[in-house]
Protein backbone atom coordinates (compact mmCIF):
# COMPACT_ATOMS: atom_id res chain seq x y z
CA UNK A 1 0.00 0.00 0.00
CA UNK A 2 1.52 3.11 -0.68
CA UNK A 3 1.88 6.04 1.50
CA UNK A 4 0.13 9.25 1.74
CA UNK A 5 3.01 11.02 0.97
CA UNK A 6 3.56 8.58 -2.31
CA UNK A 7 0.28 9.28 -3.54
CA UNK A 8 0.33 12.96 -3.24
CA UNK A 9 3.69 13.07 -5.26
CA UNK A 10 1.92 10.73 -7.50
CA UNK A 11 -0.98 13.20 -7.93
CA UNK A 12 0.84 16.05 -7.53
CA UNK A 13 2.37 15.16 -11.50
CA UNK A 14 -1.16 15.03 -12.53
CA UNK A 15 -2.40 11.67 -11.33
CA UNK A 16 -6.04 11.05 -10.97
CA UNK A 17 -5.90 7.71 -9.49
CA UNK A 18 -3.70 8.42 -6.94
CA UNK A 19 -5.80 11.42 -5.96
CA UNK A 20 -9.06 8.96 -5.57
CA UNK A 21 -7.35 6.80 -3.54
CA UNK A 22 -5.98 9.86 -1.55
CA UNK A 23 -9.99 11.05 -1.32
CA UNK A 24 -10.96 7.57 -0.58
CA UNK A 25 -8.58 7.81 2.48
CA UNK A 26 -9.63 11.11 3.65
CA UNK A 27 -12.93 10.75 3.22
CA UNK A 28 -14.42 10.13 6.19
CA UNK A 29 -12.46 13.12 7.98
CA UNK A 30 -13.24 15.44 5.33
CA UNK A 31 -17.48 14.90 5.84
CA UNK A 32 -16.93 14.99 9.52
CA UNK A 33 -15.19 18.40 9.69
CA UNK A 34 -18.32 19.42 6.26
CA UNK A 35 -20.77 17.71 8.51
CA UNK A 36 -19.76 20.25 11.96
CA UNK A 37 -20.03 23.78 10.04
CA UNK A 38 -23.44 22.41 8.41
CA UNK A 39 -24.84 20.15 10.26
CA UNK A 40 -26.77 18.88 7.55
CA UNK A 41 -25.58 15.25 5.72
CA UNK A 42 -26.30 16.64 2.20
CA UNK A 43 -24.86 19.77 2.22
CA UNK A 44 -21.94 18.34 3.94
CA UNK A 45 -21.28 15.64 1.11
CA UNK A 46 -21.27 18.99 -0.98
CA UNK A 47 -18.91 20.92 0.60
CA UNK A 48 -16.61 18.03 0.59
CA UNK A 49 -16.63 17.21 -3.19
CA UNK A 50 -16.53 21.47 -3.63
CA UNK A 51 -13.35 20.59 -1.08
CA UNK A 52 -11.87 18.08 -3.63
CA UNK A 53 -12.21 19.73 -7.02
CA UNK A 54 -10.21 22.85 -5.33
CA UNK A 55 -7.57 19.97 -3.46
CA UNK A 56 -6.95 18.65 -7.00
CA UNK A 57 -6.73 22.04 -8.08
CA UNK A 58 -4.33 23.48 -5.60
CA UNK A 59 -2.37 20.11 -4.86
CA UNK A 60 0.82 21.84 -6.97
CA UNK A 61 0.99 24.33 -4.24
CA UNK A 62 1.15 21.98 -1.18
CA UNK A 63 4.23 22.21 0.82
CA UNK A 64 4.15 19.18 2.93
CA UNK A 65 2.82 15.98 1.30
CA UNK A 66 2.63 14.04 4.78
CA UNK A 67 0.18 16.62 5.94
CA UNK A 68 -2.07 16.09 3.05
CA UNK A 69 -5.04 14.91 5.61
CA UNK A 70 -4.99 18.48 7.67
CA UNK A 71 -4.84 20.39 4.37
CA UNK A 72 -7.55 18.75 2.59
CA UNK A 73 -9.71 19.02 5.99
CA UNK A 74 -8.71 22.56 5.93
CA UNK A 75 -10.00 23.06 1.94
CA UNK A 76 -13.12 21.26 2.60
CA UNK A 77 -14.06 23.22 6.03
CA UNK A 78 -13.32 26.83 4.01
CA UNK A 79 -15.62 25.20 0.81
CA UNK A 80 -18.32 24.66 4.18
CA UNK A 81 -18.32 27.76 5.51
CA UNK A 82 -18.19 29.53 2.00
CA UNK A 83 -21.56 27.25 1.91
CA UNK A 84 -23.19 28.46 4.78
CA UNK A 85 -22.97 32.15 3.50
CA UNK A 86 -24.14 31.18 0.59
CA UNK A 87 -27.04 28.88 0.75
CA UNK A 88 -27.60 28.50 4.90
CA UNK A 89 -28.62 25.22 5.14
CA UNK A 90 -30.76 24.14 7.37
CA UNK A 91 -29.32 21.61 9.74
CA UNK A 92 -30.98 18.34 9.44
CA UNK A 93 -31.39 15.01 11.05
CA UNK A 94 -30.80 11.81 8.35
CA UNK A 95 -33.16 9.39 9.36
CA UNK A 96 -33.81 7.19 6.11
CA UNK A 97 -31.73 4.01 7.04
CA UNK A 98 -34.41 3.61 9.69
CA UNK A 99 -35.71 -0.06 8.37
CA UNK A 100 -37.58 -1.21 11.15
CA UNK A 101 -40.80 0.86 12.03
CA UNK A 102 -41.22 -0.10 15.92
CA UNK A 103 -37.70 1.44 16.60
CA UNK A 104 -38.35 4.41 14.28
CA UNK A 105 -40.21 6.74 16.39
CA UNK A 106 -37.47 5.91 19.35
CA UNK A 107 -34.30 6.58 17.25
CA UNK A 108 -35.66 9.46 15.48
CA UNK A 109 -36.00 11.15 18.63
CA UNK A 110 -32.77 9.71 19.70
CA UNK A 111 -30.72 11.34 16.95
CA UNK A 112 -33.56 14.34 16.89
CA UNK A 113 -31.38 14.81 20.36
CA UNK A 114 -27.63 14.11 19.82
CA UNK A 115 -28.37 16.19 16.76
CA UNK A 116 -29.41 19.52 18.64
CA UNK A 117 -27.07 18.80 21.58
CA UNK A 118 -24.05 18.72 18.95
CA UNK A 119 -25.29 22.16 18.21
CA UNK A 120 -24.61 23.02 21.44
CA UNK A 121 -21.01 21.99 20.98
CA UNK A 122 -17.97 24.58 19.67
CA UNK A 123 -17.52 23.47 15.66
CA UNK A 124 -13.81 22.08 16.23
CA UNK A 125 -15.26 19.92 19.02
CA UNK A 126 -18.29 18.90 17.16
CA UNK A 127 -15.57 17.88 14.53
CA UNK A 128 -13.54 15.99 16.80
CA UNK A 129 -16.70 14.12 18.06
CA UNK A 130 -18.33 13.18 14.21
CA UNK A 131 -14.30 11.78 13.23
CA UNK A 132 -14.17 9.60 16.48
CA UNK A 133 -17.89 8.41 16.14
CA UNK A 134 -18.05 8.16 12.19
CA UNK A 135 -14.44 6.73 11.46
CA UNK A 136 -13.40 5.60 14.85
CA UNK A 137 -10.39 7.77 14.21
CA UNK A 138 -8.07 6.90 17.05
CA UNK A 139 -6.77 10.47 19.17
CA UNK A 140 -3.65 10.97 17.61
CA UNK A 141 -4.80 10.53 14.07
CA UNK A 142 -7.62 13.45 15.26
CA UNK A 143 -4.68 15.34 16.46
CA UNK A 144 -2.95 15.34 13.15
CA UNK A 145 -5.63 16.57 11.57
CA UNK A 146 -7.29 19.55 13.32
CA UNK A 147 -4.08 20.52 14.13
CA UNK A 148 -4.16 20.17 17.98
CA UNK A 149 -2.35 17.53 20.12
CA UNK A 150 -3.69 14.58 21.20
CA UNK A 151 -4.21 15.62 24.91
CA UNK A 152 -6.65 18.47 23.98
CA UNK A 153 -8.50 16.00 21.40
CA UNK A 154 -8.71 13.96 24.94
CA UNK A 155 -9.69 16.67 26.46
CA UNK A 156 -12.40 17.97 24.26
CA UNK A 157 -13.86 14.57 23.92
CA UNK A 158 -13.86 13.83 27.17
CA UNK A 159 -16.12 17.07 27.89
CA UNK A 160 -18.47 16.32 24.63
CA UNK A 161 -19.49 12.75 26.34
CA UNK A 162 -19.76 13.90 29.28
CA UNK A 163 -22.24 16.79 28.24
CA UNK A 164 -23.81 14.06 25.30
CA UNK A 165 -24.05 11.88 28.07
CA UNK A 166 -25.82 13.94 30.54
CA UNK A 167 -28.13 15.35 27.83
CA UNK A 168 -29.36 12.10 26.49
CA UNK A 169 -29.24 10.83 29.86
CA UNK A 170 -31.66 13.11 30.52
CA UNK A 171 -33.80 12.78 27.37
CA UNK A 172 -33.42 8.60 28.03
CA UNK A 173 -34.74 8.88 31.68
CA UNK A 174 -37.58 11.11 30.68
CA UNK A 175 -38.36 7.83 28.35
CA UNK A 176 -37.94 5.45 31.08
CA UNK A 177 -36.25 2.93 28.42
CA UNK A 178 -33.29 4.22 26.88
CA UNK A 179 -30.81 3.89 29.50
CA UNK B 1 -24.57 3.33 29.56
CA UNK B 2 -21.46 4.00 27.71
CA UNK B 3 -21.64 1.17 25.71
CA UNK B 4 -25.34 2.33 24.74
CA UNK B 5 -23.68 6.22 24.84
CA UNK B 6 -21.61 4.53 22.35
CA UNK B 7 -23.33 2.85 20.29
CA UNK B 8 -25.83 5.87 19.41
CA UNK B 9 -22.94 8.02 19.19
CA UNK B 10 -21.84 5.42 16.52
CA UNK B 11 -25.18 4.72 14.89
CA UNK B 12 -26.33 8.86 14.78
CA UNK B 13 -22.41 9.73 12.73
CA UNK B 14 -23.15 6.57 10.33
CA UNK B 15 -26.93 7.67 9.69
CA UNK B 16 -25.83 11.07 8.98
CA UNK B 17 -22.16 10.39 6.58
CA UNK B 18 -22.79 7.05 6.22
CA UNK B 19 -24.63 7.12 3.10
CA UNK B 20 -21.92 9.16 1.54
CA UNK B 21 -19.20 6.76 2.05
CA UNK B 22 -17.32 5.78 -1.49
CA UNK B 23 -19.09 9.15 -2.67
CA UNK B 24 -16.14 11.59 -2.95
CA UNK B 25 -13.62 9.11 -5.20
CA UNK B 26 -16.29 7.87 -7.16
CA UNK B 27 -17.59 11.44 -7.75
CA UNK B 28 -14.19 13.17 -8.41
CA UNK B 29 -13.75 14.12 -12.32
CA UNK B 30 -9.92 15.27 -12.52
CA UNK B 31 -10.29 18.81 -14.18
CA UNK B 32 -6.39 19.47 -15.52
CA UNK B 33 -4.68 20.75 -13.00
CA UNK B 34 -3.56 24.51 -13.65
CA UNK B 35 0.26 24.84 -13.99
CA UNK B 36 2.18 26.30 -11.42
CA UNK B 37 3.92 29.24 -11.81
CA UNK B 38 7.77 29.08 -11.58
CA UNK B 39 9.26 29.01 -7.93
CA UNK B 40 12.30 31.13 -8.45
CA UNK B 41 13.87 30.46 -5.13
CA UNK B 42 13.66 26.53 -7.27
CA UNK B 43 15.63 27.78 -10.01
CA UNK B 44 18.07 30.63 -8.53
CA UNK B 45 19.45 28.34 -5.97
CA UNK B 46 21.09 26.23 -7.80
CA UNK B 47 21.92 28.65 -10.94
CA UNK B 48 23.51 30.37 -8.10
CA UNK B 49 25.57 27.74 -6.51
CA UNK B 50 26.64 26.38 -10.40
CA UNK B 51 27.86 30.21 -11.18
CA UNK B 52 29.95 30.16 -7.74
CA UNK B 53 31.25 26.66 -8.67
CA UNK B 54 32.18 27.64 -12.23
CA UNK B 55 34.13 30.68 -11.01
CA UNK B 56 35.94 29.20 -7.92
CA UNK B 57 37.46 26.86 -10.61
CA UNK B 58 38.09 29.30 -13.28
CA UNK B 59 40.07 31.41 -10.16
CA UNK B 60 41.76 28.49 -9.58
CA UNK B 61 43.08 27.58 -12.77
CA UNK B 62 44.46 30.68 -13.01
CA UNK B 63 46.25 30.99 -10.00
CA UNK B 64 47.96 27.83 -10.62
CA UNK B 65 48.53 27.27 -14.28
CA UNK B 66 51.38 24.25 -13.74
CA UNK B 67 47.98 22.31 -12.62
CA UNK B 68 48.00 18.48 -14.48
CA UNK B 69 51.17 19.45 -16.25
CA UNK B 70 53.30 16.49 -17.30
CA UNK B 71 55.95 15.39 -14.38
CA UNK B 72 59.59 14.96 -15.69
CA UNK B 73 61.04 12.07 -16.57
CA UNK B 74 63.28 12.41 -13.91
CA UNK B 75 60.56 12.52 -11.46
CA UNK B 76 59.08 9.41 -12.97
CA UNK B 77 62.36 7.74 -12.93
CA UNK B 78 62.21 8.64 -9.25
CA UNK B 79 59.23 7.53 -8.75
CA UNK B 80 59.17 4.57 -10.43
CA UNK B 81 62.56 3.40 -8.94
CA UNK B 82 60.47 3.54 -5.93
CA UNK B 83 58.13 0.86 -6.60
CA UNK B 84 60.05 -1.07 -9.18
CA UNK B 85 62.12 -3.47 -6.88
CA UNK B 86 64.76 -5.62 -8.57
CA UNK B 87 65.37 -8.67 -10.81
CA UNK B 88 61.92 -8.49 -12.25
CA UNK B 89 61.86 -8.22 -16.32
CA UNK B 90 59.21 -6.02 -17.93
CA UNK B 91 56.37 -5.46 -15.16
CA UNK B 92 53.94 -3.19 -14.86
CA UNK B 93 53.16 -0.68 -12.46
CA UNK B 94 50.05 1.32 -11.30
CA UNK B 95 51.23 3.70 -8.71
CA UNK B 96 48.30 4.86 -6.30
CA UNK B 97 47.75 8.31 -6.37
CA UNK B 98 49.27 10.76 -2.88
CA UNK B 99 52.56 10.81 -3.91
CA UNK B 100 54.71 13.55 -4.24
CA UNK B 101 56.87 14.37 -6.82
CA UNK B 102 59.83 17.43 -7.92
CA UNK B 103 58.34 19.36 -11.01
CA UNK B 104 61.29 20.04 -13.32
CA UNK B 105 61.65 23.22 -11.57
CA UNK B 106 62.05 21.30 -8.27
CA UNK B 107 58.13 22.01 -6.92
CA UNK B 108 56.83 19.23 -5.09
CA UNK B 109 53.58 18.42 -6.19
CA UNK B 110 51.23 15.68 -5.56
CA UNK B 111 50.32 12.80 -8.23
CA UNK B 112 46.76 12.53 -8.48
CA UNK B 113 47.04 9.44 -11.12
CA UNK B 114 50.18 7.92 -12.42
CA UNK B 115 50.30 5.70 -15.67
CA UNK B 116 52.62 3.25 -16.16
CA UNK B 117 56.01 2.74 -16.36
CA UNK B 118 58.30 -0.37 -17.50
CA UNK B 119 61.31 -2.11 -15.47
CA UNK B 120 64.16 -4.45 -17.61
CA UNK B 121 66.24 -5.93 -15.55
CA UNK B 122 69.75 -7.33 -17.38
CA UNK B 123 70.60 -11.06 -16.06
CA UNK B 124 73.99 -12.44 -17.48
CA UNK B 125 74.16 -15.65 -18.12
CA UNK B 126 75.12 -17.15 -14.99
CA UNK B 127 72.24 -15.56 -13.14
CA UNK B 128 73.85 -12.24 -11.87
CA UNK B 129 72.34 -8.86 -12.72
CA UNK B 130 73.99 -6.63 -14.65
CA UNK B 131 72.34 -3.62 -14.69
CA UNK B 132 68.46 -2.01 -14.22
CA UNK B 133 66.77 0.45 -16.14
CA UNK B 134 63.59 1.97 -15.05
CA UNK B 135 61.63 3.58 -18.68
CA UNK B 136 59.06 5.30 -18.34
CA UNK B 137 56.60 3.94 -20.96
CA UNK B 138 54.13 6.63 -21.92
CA UNK B 139 54.47 7.87 -18.20
CA UNK B 140 51.91 10.48 -17.63
CA UNK B 141 51.28 11.71 -14.14
CA UNK B 142 48.54 14.37 -13.74
CA UNK B 143 49.70 16.79 -10.70
CA UNK B 144 47.56 18.32 -8.65
CA UNK B 145 48.27 21.79 -7.40
CA UNK B 146 51.97 22.33 -6.52
CA UNK B 147 52.62 21.50 -2.68
CA UNK B 148 54.62 24.17 -0.92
Amino acid sequence: MRTTEQLVRCAQSGDPDAFAELLARFEGPALSTAYAILLNPEAARDAAQEGSMKAWQNLGTMKEPEKFGGWFCGIVRNAAIDQRRKSNPVPKVATDHIHNPAAMAEQKELFGQIHKTLQQLDESTRTIVMMRYFDDLPTKQIAALVDLSPGAVDMRLSRARQELRGLLAGAASGKGEMA
Amino acid sequence: MNQNFDEWMRDFAQAQLGPFRGTLAENFQPAPQPRQPLNWQLWTAPLTMAAALLLTVGLTMLAYPREQQMVSSAAAAQLAAKDAGTLTEELWYRDEPGETVLLEDNTPAQVVHCEAYQVVTHVSPDGKEISTETTPVDFVALVSQPVF
